[in-house]
């Protein structure tokens, strides 16, 4: 599994990345973490508000931060 | 120590409690905006197969929505360039999105002015269209596109009716305009909006509401506070004979150095608007105020890089020039017009 985050490197982001990192780490879940900074790769997802979550290439979260809980149910499915 | 005990006293003299309460008051609107105000009704208009004329117009004025913070500018310009409308819509929403936000105004109103907040409303709402139009004619047959419907269909809805959401919106906006000029009537509309919280919202709803207002406030108190100091130490430390030989007068020459200056330095999110209203204190004259006020938000030098990352350096130096140039002009015709 192939997990993005999709960011410019703003303090939400920030805070995303380490939710997510939280939430492979606590439930022992491999997968590959990315960030993506570049503004022209994050338009490429044609992502309009970030943070946002990409999984295996599909975004799945846009413009917030979620709860824990959140981030798992995103990356299960 | 004088210079340093100057910016103090700037501070101090800023913070009165009538400034308080519509600086509070803004806050909580920028936060409702946040929160509650769908994305999606106003993205959809940028989509690939948007009408041309809708998208221009509603880039122009759509700052005031979707760019509260500015960290959705620019992913928000590369998607609407790349994936929808095109080169002239995304400039125009580069250009006019942080003028015309909600705190942009609101502090320009309390601190500066009521004339030179029309003027840099009005005056950033019209260089957009103008310069993103410009922009399309000269290059968008050089444009690489990749057009995405899907990405402009955002479904952010709540369980409010528009005409709910519209008078939620409208009594918060009333009581930010009441608090000026009648109490009696913001009275009223407070009672109102509390009996609408109780009706409309559910818990959760008006704590995530609290907390997106509290980190804006979190994030712009501060580095306003930094403005106002440094306004205090500029007001102390360049002598009124210099600021007046330079910008005191509507010449083509004054408008132009004030725009540039916009331009080029780096305004933390609204220090801007203290820093030209010492300016002004210093006696500079209006015309110029406006055009520093209108090209100054949207450009700076880091901003500038990150723009010539997706626009090239080419149309990057195209635009900067633009915004230059024609801010100056504004300025000069609302310095004849207007003031």
């Amino acid at each position: 599994m192939r997990i993005e985050v999709l960011g410019t490197g703003c303090r939400k982001c920030k805070k995303l990345y380490a939710v997510v990192e939280k939430v492979l780490k606590d439930n022992g879940i491999e997968a590959e973490l990315l960030k993506v900074e570049d503004i022209n790769d994050i338009a490429e997802y044609g992502v309009m508000k970030t943070p946002a979550l990409a999984v295996n290439g599909e975004v799945v979260l846009v413009g917030k931060v979620p709860s824990a809980d959140e981030v798992l149910e995103l990356i299960k499915k | 120590m004088d210079i340093f005990r100057a910016g103090v006293q700037s501070v101090i003299d800023y913070v009165t409690v009538n400034r308080a309460i519509s600086l509070t008051i803004a806050f909580f609107l920028s936060g409702a905006i946040t929160e509650f105000l769908s994305q999606g009704a106003v993205l959809k208009y940028f989509g690939p197969k948007s009408n041309k004329v809708l998208a221009y117009l509603i880039a122009s004025v759509s700052g005031a929505i979707l760019t509260v913070c500015s960290c959705s500018v620019l992913p928000m310009f590369a998607s609407i360039r790349k994936k929808g409308a095109g080169i002239g819509p995304a400039v125009t929403f580069l250009f006019a999105g942080p003028s015309i936000n909600v705190l942009a105004i609101v502090f320009t109103f309390t601190l500066v002015g009521v004339d030179i907040g029309f003027v840099r409303i009005i005056g950033a709402v019209i260089l957009s269209i103008v310069i993103g139009l410009i922009m399309f004619v000269l290059y968008n047959k050089s444009e690489e596109t990749d057009s995405d419907s899907k990405a402009f269909v955002i479904d952010d809805s709540n369980n409010r009716t528009f005409i709910q959401n519209a008078l939620y919106f409208s009594t918060l906006l009333g009581i930010l305009v009441a608090h000026y000029w009648h109490p009696m009537t913001r009275n009223i509309l407070v009672v109102l909006l509390f009996i609408q919280l109780y009706a409309f919202f559910d818990k959760e709803e008006l704590l995530d509401w609290g907390v997106a207002t509290w980190d804006l406030a979190k994030r712009i108190i501060p580095l306003f506070f930094i403005g106002v100091f440094l306004a205090g130490i500029i007001e102390a430390a360049i002598s009124q004979e210099l600021m007046a030989s330079l910008v005191g007068n509507n010449s083509y020459a004054a408008n132009l150095l004030a725009s540039s200056f916009g331009a080029l330095m780096y305004f933390a999110t609204l220090t801007e608007v203290p820093i030209v209203n010492s300016f002004l204190a210093l006696g500079m004259f209006k015309g110029p105020a406006s055009a520093l006020l209108i090209a100054g938000p949207s450009l700076s030098i880091p901003n500038m890089i990150v723009i010539s990352k997706v626009l090239g350096i080419k149309k990057t130096a195209t635009y900067i020039s633009l915004v230059v140039v024609l801010a100056a002009i504004v300025g000069k015709i609302a310095g004849i017009l207007v003031f």
